[in-house]
């Protein structure tokens, strides 16, 4: 959904119609639990932390099935986290059992196909347009 | 007398007025030659910057829910979106 994202948070999310809700899909190794889990870690010290990792992590996609401790970590400092609490919570080992516990209930609602989006109980799949997420979201609203 | 002298000294004088003339011109034409500098400052401050800069999404307000996903925007909006995805 990332390339839409952008135009959903500006035309709905800065109005108060929509929330967005990232969850995790741990379908590609280690380091889909890593990116997660830093996310996670990030998100322990503020939700703007949160939010600054993760669309950080999605623009450096590509350097992800390399990324090692250290760059996750040296990434929470770039964004001006604290290094320790990021470290600590990121060797502690509780963020990771989180976001696997996140992966196991979305396979339990059968949520498979990578991206799933789900706007109000509709289910789109794939990356789509701005245009298609508009309609649901308009629907959703009653609009 | 002094009128043919003066007639005599205004062809030097207009002479020397249209040189003056035309180096202020090739002055004004050396202008354009400085430009290529100016854009080469550019390439000097292409470094790689050490920060990075987020610029995909602006971050609103937000909160984490208690199953520990986070969201953005306001809790109370009344359509929920979840994007399901993996980073990598």
């Amino acid at each position: 959904m990332l390339g839409a994202e952008k135009e959903i948070v500006n035309t709905f999310v800065a109005a108060g119609q929509v929330k967005i809700v990232f969850w995790p899909m741990l379908d590609l190794g280690n380091n889909s639990v890593n990116a997660a889990a830093a996310s996670a870690c990030a998100g322990e010290q503020s939700v703007e932390g949160y939010w600054r990792m993760h669309d950080l992590l999605f623009e450096r996609q590509r350097d992800l099935f390399r990324a090692d401790r250290d760059y996750f970590v040296e990434t929470a400092v770039a964004l001006s986290l604290d290094r320790d609490l990021f470290a600590s919570c990121y060797d502690g080992g509780a963020a990771h059992a989180q976001v696997r516990q996140l992966d196991e209930a979305r396979r339990a609602a059968n949520v498979f196909t990578r991206p799933t989006i789900d706007v109000a109980g509709e289910r789109i799949f794939g990356a789509q347009s701005f245009a298609v997420f508009e309609r649901a979201i308009r629907n959703a609203l009653g609009e | 007398m002094l009128a043919m002298k003066s007639r005599t000294l205004f062809w030097p004088l207009l002479f020397t007025w249209f040189i003056l003339l035309a180096l202020a011109a090739c002055g004004g034409a050396a202008e354009p030659a400085a430009a290529p500098r100016a854009t080469r400052a550019p390439a000097a401050t292409a470094t790689p910057r050490p920060t990075p800069t987020v610029t995909a999404v602006t971050v609103f307000d937000g909160g984490r829910n208690d199953n520990g996903t986070f969201y953005r925007g306001q809790a109370d909006a009344p359509v929920t979106v979840i994007d399901y995805g993996d980073f990598l």
